[in-house]
């Protein structure tokens, strides 16, 4: 079970998926009544109210069919639709229980904030009527006769007039009586749940009325029609559903993830995609939404820093113009939901949108770090942070991409998104997402391939001096962490009384080696990397004791070219040389050992690196049997303890007099140590098979 | 025996088990696979199920819930492991019991027969 886990661990850096958890997750077609439900236990949850009393406040949440059945006066469309004057009783608010989706669609941006969002998220006050402002003054900017299409009063009256037509054709039983008798309540009931579908149909026919008699309006809301929040946004509502089904599917077909859920994979990528379509949207959004304003914020960054002048190592035809506003390659391939998109990521772009908030740095760590990050860059004179930010990269990958989608068409383009395609339609549709999904892993790889070729000194400059937002965010590190911890699994399964906490000793490892192999890269992540720091420093600080004065064994030609200018003295350079695939066995520690030899060949290394290993499994297996003997002696001492008690008692003595002197406690401390080394086999077979069992709770756990 | 079957069985596993219910719930009433209807007939039913008499009671009940309610085999799973759990500290301590009698064959025929 565990080498399968360990074989899980992809290979391929997903870099997309080390990210923030939705702070909300929703289906977007899913009735307010259901969100609101989930939303009041997640909180109870949170709250740590007792499990119990969460299930009790449930259970008294009222369903549609218990408010249908429930004396109704107001069931007119007339008080259904009401003007969208600020102050006025908006639509939902007679709506917000009835599970139809379109309710969910229809939305004010004025009268609806916060109703159902995460209570933690709700913005205060001020920030509430400062968006309220913007809400106003993108209105204004964009020609908006209303916040949204939903709340345009032109749109609402052609609503009102499908249902009004609706219930002239479905004449409500038994207007106006008072009571009902349960056969008459049912034939209402009836007709309450068939209004309520009936609803849903209407809002799509209102919607392709106004868009057929109000064109122009129709667009501008398409494009800037702005609600209560990204969650309540029918567009985005629409782009998480897309994507969801995707990941949903590549999930079954890859088998589980063990960073992210899909959900959450599809809801940071849905987020980023809508902020690169509705840009404008996305601003106003962000005045409440800090997640938001932190993703705008570094795309501005990002954008700034692509149209300043970068050092040219390429010929000038090569380098592509990168002025802001251009849709660059990320704009266009970031919904694919492919792997590629998830290595196509920013150092400046990607910082803290989906780290872990524990290890975000400050402000000043994260300028810090990004002045280094462009430092580092210019000195090595690379065109970007990293392979997959490099303009050129990235036009080769879309090139493959739009290559692929000429020969493999997208279905039914053009039909207003999946909502407007049946269920075998979106079947279909999938499939084409879920091929075009795993095209991008393949076109990924052969991007790289074709940069390697082309821009063969500049592709192991990437290789060598490459820089990403965060060292576990780094393929190369992904790579040794992938590899070392299919080595601490398996040695962690063969021996578990000794190999404790796989994945924790294959990090370190890993980090240790990371450091080895690139020093300089290394450096900059320590800015805002604690754990890089520390290792660092044990590093230098090793490294100073290794570079004392000692007899000279090394040509002065080799000194010369084993370090380059500036580097950090590790020790590790001639590493740095290697090509990517010798790095991936390579290993740190024996790096040690050749700053005053002559370089290792890399069978030496890894015999070494296997020598060091077994030395470390013993040292701790002596550690542990020393251990385990210590214990040993001080059970002997307890029961040598008990013995002498109960061979105070008269009647125990005499029963032990009976059986002779063969009672266990008798015996001399001395003559049961022969028994010791029985006791330690014991053991060992004892903490093998507690040790398996845990393995395989840990197994099933995950 | 009756009055001690009687008497409410209590344990942070129940705790953690109700909690990985309610996420549960809450996960599927986000992704549309759950009505709230339904998730009230599925509460309704695991609160029925309440109080539990002891471990056993509490594995049985649990059981047969998820029996017919597949989409809860996450909470049958975490007595299962942590009843394992159990079973090795209880192996554990009989071993160390016959250990401390210096007993080893019956040591090692606990392990052995493990």
């Amino acid at each position: 079970m565990v080498s399968e886990t360990a074989s899980e661990i992809p290979s391929q850096p997903r870099m997309s998926e080390v990210s923030i958890r939705p702070s909300v997750e929703f289906n977007p077609r899913l009735s307010t009544q259901e969100s609101k439900a989930a939303d009041s236990i997640t909180s109870g949850l949170n709250s740590g109210k007792p499990p119990e009393d969460i299930m009790r406040r449930l259970l008294n949440q009222k369903t549609t069919k218990e408010q249908n059945t429930q004396p109704q006066p107001n069931t007119q469309p007339d008080n259904e639709i009401q003007s969208n004057k600020k102050g006025e009783a908006g639509y939902e608010n007679n709506q917000s229980d009835t599970g139809a989706d379109g309710d969910n669609n229809i939305r004010s941006a004025q009268g609806q904030e916060g109703s159902d969002a995460n209570p933690n998220e709700k913005p205060n006050k001020t920030e509430e009527d400062k968006f309220k402002a913007a809400v106003e003054k993108h209105r204004q900017k964009h020609g908006l006769q209303a916040p949204n299409l939903e709340t345009d009063e032109r749109f609402q009256k052609i609503y009102e007039k499908l249902m009004n037509d609706w219930e002239e054709k479905n004449k409500e039983p038994y207007k106006g009586k008072d009571k009902l008798s349960d056969k008459e309540q049912e034939a209402w009931n009836d007709w309450a749940a068939k209004r309520v579908q009936y609803r849903d149909e209407a809002f799509r026919k209102a919607k392709i009325i106004f868009e057929e008699t109000h064109r122009e309006d129709f667009k501008k809301y398409e494009e800037y029609g702005i609600y209560d929040s990204l969650n309540d946004d029918p567009r985005f509502k629409e782009i998480f559903q897309r994507n969801n089904l995707i990941q949903q599917e590549l999930a079954k077909k890859r088998g589980s993830n063990l960073s992210q859920s899909p959900d959450q994979i599809a809801f940071v990528q849905s987020r980023d995609e809508f902020i690169r379509r509705y840009p404008e949207v996305a601003k106003v959004y962000a005045i409440k939404d800090q997640d938001i304003a932190r993703v705008l914020e570094i795309e501005e960054k990002r954008n700034e820093q692509n149209t300043q002048p970068q050092p040219n190592t390429q010929p000038d035809n090569e380098i592509q113009s990168n002025k802001k506003g251009e849709a660059g390659y990320e704009n266009n391939q970031s919904d694919t939901g492919a792997d590629g998109d998830n290595n196509i990521r920013s150092a400046q772009g990607q910082e803290g949108s989906d780290a872990n908030p524990n290890e975000k740095p400050n402000k000043t760590e994260e300028d810090k770090f990004k002045a280094a990050v462009e430092k580092h860059r210019q000195k090595h004179g690379l065109q970007a942070p990293n392979l997959e930010t490099d303009e050129r990269f990235q036009k080769i990958y879309e090139k493959l991409m739009n290559d692929w989608e000429e020969k493999n068409k997208e279905p039914y383009k053009g039909r207003g998104g999946l909502s407007g395609l049946s269920h075998e339609e979106k079947m279909k549709w999938i499939d084409w997402a879920v091929r075009r999904d795993e095209y991008g892993d393949r076109a990924f790889s052969e991007a790289r391939v074709i940069f390697k070729k082309t821009y063969e000194k500049d592709f192991d400059k990437y290789e060598k001096y490459g820089v990403y937002d965060s060292l576990k965010n780094d393929p190369r590190f992904e790579k040794i962490l992938g590899r070392e911890t299919r080595v601490q699994y398996k040695l962690a399964i063969e021996r578990p009384d000794i190999f404790q906490h796989p994945a924790e000793i294959a990090f370190v490892h890993s980090l240790d080696e990371f450091i080895g192999l690139y020093p300089e890269v290394a450096e900059v992540y320590a800015i805002k990397d604690e754990n890089v720091a520390r290792v660092l420093k044990i590093r230098k600080e090793k490294n100073q004791q290794h570079t004392q004065p000692q007899p000279d064994t090394q040509p002065n030609e080799q000194r010369k070219t084993g370090r380059e200018d500036n580097q950090i003295n590790t020790g590790e350079d001639g590493d740095n040389r290697r090509s990517g695939q010798d790095r991936e066995g390579a290993d740190a520690n024996s790096n040690k050992e050749r700053t005053n030899n002559e370089p290792n060949k890399p069978e030496q290394e890894t015999e070494i690196q296997e020598l060091k290993k077994q030395i470390e499994a013993l040292t701790q297996e002596i550690k542990e049997l020393r251990k385990e003997l210590e214990q040993l002696k001080e059970l002997e001492a307890q029961a040598g303890k008990i013995f002498q008690h109960l061979k105070e008692n008269p009647q125990i003595a005499k029963l032990f007099e009976s059986q002779g002197a063969g009672a266990t406690g008798n015996k001399p401390l001395e003559s049961k140590q022969s028994n010791i080394s029985k006791l330690l086999e014991i053991l060992i077979l004892l903490l093998l098979a507690a040790g398996g069992f845990a393995v395989g709770s840990e197994a099933k756990k995950t | 025996m009756d009055s001690k079957d009687k008497q409410k069985f209590t344990h942070p596993l129940i705790d953690k088990v109700e909690r990985e219910y309610l996420k549960i719930l809450a996960d599927n009433l986000r992704n549309g696979s759950l009505k709230l209807e339904e998730a009230k007939s599925h509460t309704r039913e695991f609160l029925s199920l309440l109080p539990f008499s002891s471990f056993d009671d509490f594995k049985k009940k649990i059981y047969e819930f998820t029996l017919t309610k597949s989409l809860y085999q996450r909470i049958y799973l975490i007595i299962l492991n942590y009843e394992e759990e159990i079973k090795t500290k209880n192996l554990l301590e009989r071993m160390r019991a016959l250990i401390k009698e210096n007993n080893f064959e019956e040591a090692l025929k606990v392990v052995a027969n493990k």
